[in-house]
C-alpha cells in the first residue's frame, strides 16, 4: 500500500509505521523523517538504478558475479576466471580468481591489464590513481625477492593495468610488463587472486 | 511444486565510449513464482572478440562501434597507457 502523503500538517510530519498490514510501504516525494525502524531488517532497490547525482543520496545496491580476463599477447587460456562484486553506490568492490596460461613467447612491452570489470570506473577518478590489491600471484614475478601489486586505475574504463612496487630496497614503482611473465615462456599457469575497490561512473 | 531456472539479459548499457555492459539474471522460479535471482554482469570494450557473446548483444555492439567510436576509444586507450 503506497503511502503518499505524510500526516496532515505537510512533508514534516511525525510518521508512524506500525500498522502490520503494510508490508512494504512505499515513500514517495521527499519527507524528512528523523528514524526509519527496518523491523523487516531489509532495504531493497529497484534492479536498475535511479541514479542521483546528489553526494549524500545513496542510489544502489547490488551483488552478483562478472569473468575477469588477462589482456596479453598470445592466445589465453583460462583455468579458472570467476569474479564477485559487490556495488554500494558508486562504490564497487570486487574479488578476483584468475588461473591462465598463455602461447605468448615473445617480449611484450605492453604493461598487463585485467579487462571485464562489471562496472565502468567513474570519469572523474584521478587517472593513475592506484589501489592496492589483497593479491596473490604466482607464476608471474621475475625477481627473486617477493613483489606487491597494485591495480593502476583508468578513467572511463572496465580495463585496468597491473603495476608491481619493486620490494628490493626501493620504494620507486616500476610498470609490470609481459615480457616478465617468464614462467609464461614455459607454458606454465599463473595465478591471480585480489579484492579491491574502485568508483564507478554512477 | 516446480522448480524452474531462467536465464535473461535483463539489462544492456552502452557507454559514452562505446564500452558495451550487459547483465544475465538467473531466475528461481517456485511454481512460476521467482524465489530468488542472482547476476552476472560482463563488459565488452569497443573493437573486442565477440565470439561466444549473446546475438542480441552482439547486435548492439556492432551497431555502436563505428570506425570512429573504435578509433576514440583506442586513442582513449593509449592516452591512459602507462
Amino acid at each position: 500500500m503506497p503511502i503518499s502523503t505524510i500526516g496532515q500538517n505537510g512533508l514534516n510530519a511525525p510518521l508512524s509505521l506500525t500498522s502490520p498490514t503494510i508490508a512494504t510501504p512505499t515513500f514517495t516525494g521527499q519527507a524528512t523523517i528523523p528514524t526509519i525502524n527496518l523491523t523487516g531488517g531489509q532495504i531493497t532497490f529497484p534492479a536498475t538504478q535511479s541514479a542521483s547525482s546528489d553526494a549524500n543520496t545513496l542510489d544502489d545496491y547490488e551483488e552478483g558475479s562478472w569473468t575477469p580476463t588477462v589482456n596479453l599477447l598470445g592466445t589465453v587460456t583460462y583455468n579458472a576466471q570467476t569474479g564477485r562484486y559487490i556495488k554500494i553506490g558508486k562504490q564497487v568492490s570486487v574479488q578476483v580468481y584468475l588461473a591462465y596460461s598463455s602461447s605468448n613467447t615473445t617480449q611484450d612491452t605492453n604493461v598487463m591489464s585485467m579487462g571485464g570489470f562489471p562496472f565502468t570506473s567513474s570519469s572523474s577518478s584521478t587517472t593513475g590513481t592506484s589501489c592496492l590489491m589483497t593479491e596473490r600471484m604466482y607464476g608471474v614475478e621475475s625477481a627473486a625477492a617477493p613483489n606487491t601489486f597494485h591495480i593502476f586505475l583508468n578513467t572511463s574504463s572496465t580495463s585496468f593495468s597491473l603495476m608491481q612496487n619493486n620490494y628490493n630496497g626501493s620504494l620507486a614503482n616500476t610498470s609490470y610488463y609481459v615480457s616478465q611473465v617468464r614462467s609464461c615462456y614455459k607454458g606454465g599457469t599463473q595465478y591471480i587472486h585480489a579484492s579491491f575497490c574502485y568508483e564507478a561512473s554512477a | 511444486m516446480a522448480l524452474t531456472e531462467t536465464k535473461v539479459i535483463d539489462q544492456i548499457t552502452v557507454t559514452e565510449n562505446g564500452i558495451v555492459l550487459y547483465r544475465e539474471a538467473t531466475r528461481i522460479l517456485k511454481d512460476g513464482e521467482q524465489i530468488a535471482q542472482t547476476y552476472h554482469r560482463t563488459s565488452l570494450t569497443p573493437a573486442q572478440d565477440l565470439t561466444g557473446q549473446p546475438a542480441n548483444v552482439v547486435a548492439i555492439c556492432n551497431a555502436a562501434w563505428t570506425a570512429e567510436v573504435i578509433a576514440a576509444y583506442q586513442a582513449q586507450v593509449e592516452a591512459q597507457r602507462i
